[in-house]
């Protein structure tokens, strides 16, 4: 993230940055365009909210109406003239993003956003990242180690492990088509009625019956066929891997295929 | 100007004006009391402005890079404690605009609070009967106000390249006391050391003979101390402003 705004250097490689090599002397065209939020939110405790965001606004060159634009957004117009310091650490979140927003940037880069808020914050900042796309027209970046954040949050995902891009793309891409799962009162009995009549059993396990996932109109057949059978059913149901699963295999495959190596 | 704008409002409910009012305040008692003192007293050396001035540089040779090394210090604390730099940064703000910016104030605050302890020298010895000598001063003036450029320069990269101003401040603290010893020091080592600058600079140096002073001489060649001092001073500017230009992390 850091190195996507010129704060950090590369050891190695090159960065490109909307469509353009990132270089010193390409940084005052790059960074007019992009917003960003890195690590911990960011202020000078000793100023309003409304006076911190001003000063990054002169820096950004952006007209004075951006300020009460950016204070609406993240919905701190209230607390406009309260210091910085006496935030809530979600209110100096917002702050952050408000300060990320100035000056109209076309891709917004936010650093683990959530960070050590509590569940109303992480709700809060995740409606509040969700919604600017929409209500902005810019691109989100958001880096995280909450999976389960990123899931709810994001369309397009990368998974980087020890500094390599495991996956890029979207995260559809990554949810498996699912298993269907049988939880029965006798697994071992209505899987060998299934098998008889023509259904593939993949699996059974205690009280658990996995079957590949078959289409809608199959399952009142499946279902009616076990009911006739006498077989207590407790619940047919789809899973699917959660991407912090697929993260994990992901990762672990890499890191097999580096041992190999 | 915008640069120097923002950094303004930054100062904003910051009280610096207190800190060096302190330092200042400090400074001008300690000159008025040596000055009040010595210039009472029957002495061998002639009570003329070259005395005074010989008097109240021993004081602001050790309080001016201290003055110096707190303004910066406040200056840059700002900018760590709030983690503002990456976010000026990613902002489009250079490393180089936001060096010079800050230097630009704290170099201004130091001029002013030279102007203050040159025109209180002034004030002080006339009150006590001693003749002006308007060129001498102007002389001492110049040297001290390029002289602070060098300190300010070297303390505000230390203050902006660590976070913990322990750091700054201990070396102001020392560069303070080594100033202190400027009188003592041959020009050609002090011409090395910038915390000796204003002493270096001083127009006067004293003359003892026997453990009593007997007057205050003008120094030879200040024409080129003072011009040595402002090239210095130039010098540490650019490079101070190189070095956090091109600090960027690996």
């Amino acid at each position: 993230m850091k190195m996507l705004l010129g704060l950090v250097a590369p050891t190695s490689g090159r960065v490109q940055m909307l469509g353009e090599p990132f270089s010193q002397r390409s940084a005052k065209r790059v960074l007019p365009r992009v917003g960003s939020l890195i690590e911990s939110p960011s202020f000078y405790g000793h100023l309003t909210g409304r006076e911190n965001l001003d000063i990054v606004r002169r820096i950004k060159g952006a007209p004075t109406t951006a300020v009460d634009a950016a204070l609406e957004t993240v919905r701190l117009t209230q607390a406009a003239k309260k210091l910085a310091k006496e935030y809530s650490l979600g209110m100096k979140q917002r702050l952050g993003i408000a300060m990320a927003l100035l000056g109209s940037p076309e891709l917004l880069i936010l650093d683990e956003p959530t960070n050590g808020l509590d569940p109303a914050g992480i709700h809060e900042i995740r409606e509040l990242i969700k919604s600017l796309p929409r209500t902005h027209g810019l691109t989100v970046i958001v880096s995280s180690h909450l999976l389960s954040e990123i899931e709810q949050m994001a369309d397009t995902i990368g998974i980087i492990n020890q500094g390599r891009m495991l996956y890029q793309g979207s995260l559809s891409g990554l949810e498996d088509a699912g298993r269907l799962v049988l939880t029965l009162e006798d697994a071992e009995q209505a899987a060998a009625m299934l098998r008889a009549q023509g259904w593939q059993i993949e699996q059974v396990q205690g009280r658990e019956v996995t079957l590949p996932v078959y289409e809608d109109k199959h399952i009142p057949q499946l279902v009616s066929s076990m009911v006739n059978a006498g077989v207590g059913i407790y619940r047919v149901e789809i899973r699917r891997r959660s991407l912090e699963e697929t993260f994990l295999e992901l990762t672990e495959r890499a890191q097999t295929v580096q041992v190999a190596a | 100007m915008t640069a120097m704008g923002v950094e303004v409002s930054k100062l904003r409910r910051k009280r610096l004006w207190l800190t060096v009012l302190l330092v200042l305040g400090f400074e001008l008692l300690w000159i008025v009391a040596i000055l009040t003192v010595s210039l009472s007293r029957e002495t061998t050396a002639p009570h003329t402005m070259g005395y005074a001035i010989g008097q109240a540089s021993q004081v602001h040779a050790i309080v001016a890079p201290i003055l110096a090394t707190v303004v910066v210090s406040r200056l840059a604390a700002m900018e760590h404690d709030g983690a503002m730099l990456p976010v000026l940064f990613a902002a489009n703000q250079s490393r180089g605009s936001l060096f010079l910016t800050k230097y630009a104030v704290a170099a201004t605050i130091s001029t002013t609070a030279t102007v203050i302890v040159v025109a209180a020298v002034a004030l002080v010895a006339g009150g006590q009967g001693v003749p002006a000598d308007p060129g001498l001063m102007i002389a001492w003036l110049l040297g001290l106000v390029l002289a602070n450029l060098g300190i300010v320069a070297i303390q505000l990269l230390l203050a902006l390249l660590f976070q913990r101003q322990a750091v700054t401040l201990t070396v102001g603290i020392v560069g303070g006391l080594v100033g202190s010893f400027a009188g003592f020091v041959p020009p050609t080592i002090a011409a090395f050391i910038p915390w000796q600058y204003p002493g270096l600079v001083t127009p006067v140096r004293m003359e003892q003979t026997g453990g009593t002073i007997t007057g205050f001489p003008l120094v030879d060649h200040l024409g080129v101390l003072i011009a040595l001092v402002g090239v210095v001073g130039a010098a540490c500017t650019a490079a101070g402003t190189a070095v956090f230009a091109h600090r960027v992390s690996r």
